[in-house]
């Protein structure tokens, strides 16, 4: 191979493998704006073994957070509208509009997931990652089913009842705690208040299970 | 003919290829160095998930978090290790008529009772414990236990009452067990002998949890069974496993936290279970030579290779106490860290080895 023809071919190499750099780099930006300090990619599906397959490949191919990516997965109980939410910098990221890879990849995931939809007694599945500790929800979870979603930022008691009797849960200034339960040990109530997230308190007796997000 | 000289490159090159041409090698590495990271970049080998699952197992809270590639790897993986804790529950646990220690409690008095494998090897392992141990780990607390009641939903509400406790010390000693190994059958040579198996069946599964973890593929995670961890591997970044000892008066601070990989750290404490009756405090951790709770701790931690070992150990630790322990051959036996009954901390050089940083 001549040197001409060499140097040609190294070109056009390069120049390929810095295209496709720039355009990953380009349709992320487009999408969420650049810092990917925190994003939520969450779904709410009848079928969260192949949901959470969908959005491991999609996370897989670049789109998200090269690194430690968290995943959550519980059920819910009653009817609720399953559909696939994107967050990013605490953005809602409207992915349904615009044509840059990562959105009509999204939508792609959510037709294949048949959503929008209405659905009874559905499970959420999240990749998440949280560069803060700051408290956006909070859960309370029996029997490992998600039973109530508690607003952080209003003060406010919530009474839940289990195999021993009642719990009351106190939201005060965003910090959450069990201040009544009528189990006999009462570790539920000895337990860490909830200030930050990833916090949670149990009270075994009762399967209740308060977690923050 | 065009496109052929462009897309066999390699193997025109190689023939014609010499060693001193300087112009080759940094356009080949140019190339390598635009094209490789792109490569790197769409399979993306550097996503990890974190995932973690928690269940009520046992009377505590058993919680795995893992890090792994697949979700669905590892979510397979914490489901079949919490159905192993669940399985091994309805083998030792003796607050459920159907386990199988139930039955050998209500059966095996004057008559050997054919018992699983699992179950003998675990009984025996507890009587090499109870003898390596001085008796201070003993499987026959189950009269007392049930005396004291902090295991089930009704603890004690008055004062213990002494000769209550010393009539039932007389049931309580692991030589009245009596194994047939061929057999594999147990007997109880006394009526009234009870065996409880809560010293040691949470770190037999724990052990087991990790067992079925590695076997599903899954070699970094932490495993916590009410306190006594396991961790396994690394975290997602490379570093190891920070496990932290809580301050047994304020569960809300830690007093120290050390860096573990491929160890258990158990932790016996007189905060987990218990009573204050007239401004003193009872706890279940109590001595089987006595039948009282061991005043000379508030916790003990032990870092050992396994989780059985672990809980055994910490009970051990913590039922002795500083001033015994650091003038017996356990001194320097485990990397151990025992808070004493005024607050004071106590840690011997082997846990050095796990960077403890100290909180006070």
């Amino acid at each position: 191979m001549k040197r001409r023809s060499f140097l040609k071919l190294s070109g056009l190499v390069m120049a390929a493998g810095a295209l496709t750099s720039f355009s990953k780099v380009n349709a992320f930006s487009k999408l969420v704006k650049g810092t990917t300090e925190n994003f939520s990619l969450e779904a709410i599906v009848k079928n969260p073994d192949y949901a959470a397959k969908l959005l491991e490949e999609f996370a897989k191919s670049g789109n998200l957070y090269n690194g430690l990516i968290k995943y959550s997965e519980y059920p819910i109980i009653g009817e609720v509208t399953g559909d696939l939410v994107f967050v990013s910098d605490n953005r809602l990221i409207d992915y349904t509009k615009s044509y840059d890879d990562i959105s009509v990849q999204l939508r792609e995931i959510r037709s294949k997931l048949s959503l929008p939809a209405n659905l009874k007694n559905p499970v959420r599945i999240r990749l998440y990652k949280n560069n803060n500790d700051n408290i956006s929800k909070l859960f309370v979870t029996q029997k490992g089913n998600i039973i109530s979603n508690i607003n952080p930022s209003i003060d406010d008691s919530y009474t839940y009842h289990g195999k021993s009797g009642k719990v009351v849960i106190k939201v005060n200034g965003g910090i959450t705690s069990v201040t009544e339960s009528e189990c006999k040990h009462q570790i539920c109530k000895k337990m860490n208040s909830i200030k930050n997230a990833g916090d949670y308190i149990t009270c075994i007796p009762n399967e209740l299970h308060i977690f923050a997000e | 003919m065009k496109s052929e000289k462009y897309f066999t490159p390699v193997i025109t090159l190689v023939p014609g290829f010499r060693f001193g041409n300087v112009f080759y090698i940094i356009t080949i590495i140019l190339v390598l160095l635009t094209v490789v990271p792109q490569i790197t970049f769409s399979q993306n080998d550097k996503v990890l998930f974190e995932l973690s699952a928690k269940k009520s197992l046992m009377g505590t809270e058993f919680e795995i978090t893992v890090v792994h590639s697949s979700i669905d790897t590892g979510k397979k993986a914490m489901y079949y290790a919490l159905r192993e804790v669940e399985r091994i529950e309805k083998v030792t646990s003796n607050y459920k008529d159907t386990t199988e220690i139930s039955y050998v409690n209500r059966n095996a008095f004057g008559q050997p009772v054919k018992v699983s494998d699992e179950l003998f090897n675990l009984i025996q392992r507890s009587i090499t414990y109870s003898k390596n141990l001085d008796g201070l780990f003993d499987i026959t607390v189950g009269p007392l236990t049930d005396y004291w009641g902090f295991n089930s939903d009704h603890p004690i509400e008055t004062e213990p009452d002494k000769k209550i406790i010393d009539s039932l010390l007389h049931f309580v000693n692991y030589k009245y067990l009596s194994l047939d190994t061929t057999n594999k059958t147990i007997s109880f040579l006394k009526n009234g002998v009870s065996i409880d198996l809560g010293g040691i069946a949470k770190g037999y599964a724990l052990d087991k949890a990790c067992d079925v973890l590695k076997k599903k593929g899954v070699n970094n995670f932490l495993i916590n069974g009410g306190g006594d961890i396991y961790a396994s591997g690394l975290k997602a970044d490379g570093s190891k496993w920070k496990v932290g000892v809580k301050n047994p008066r304020d569960e809300n601070k830690l007093l120290a936290v050390m860096e573990i990989t491929d160890m258990c750290v158990a932790t016996s404490g007189d905060y987990e279970r218990y009573k204050i009756i007239n401004g003193k405090r009872y706890h279940h951790i109590f001595n089987p030579h006595d039948g009282f709770p061991s005043p000379f701790s508030q916790s003990a931690s032990v870092i050992t290779q396994t989780c059985e070992e672990g809980v055994v150990l910490s009970k051990y630790y913590f039922i002795m106490g500083y001033e015994k322990i650091r003038s017996s051959d356990y001194e320097t036996s485990y990397p151990y860290f025992i808070v004493d009954s005024e607050e004071k901390i106590h840690y011997n050089n082997l846990i050095e080895d796990y960077k403890l940083i100290l909180y006070r």
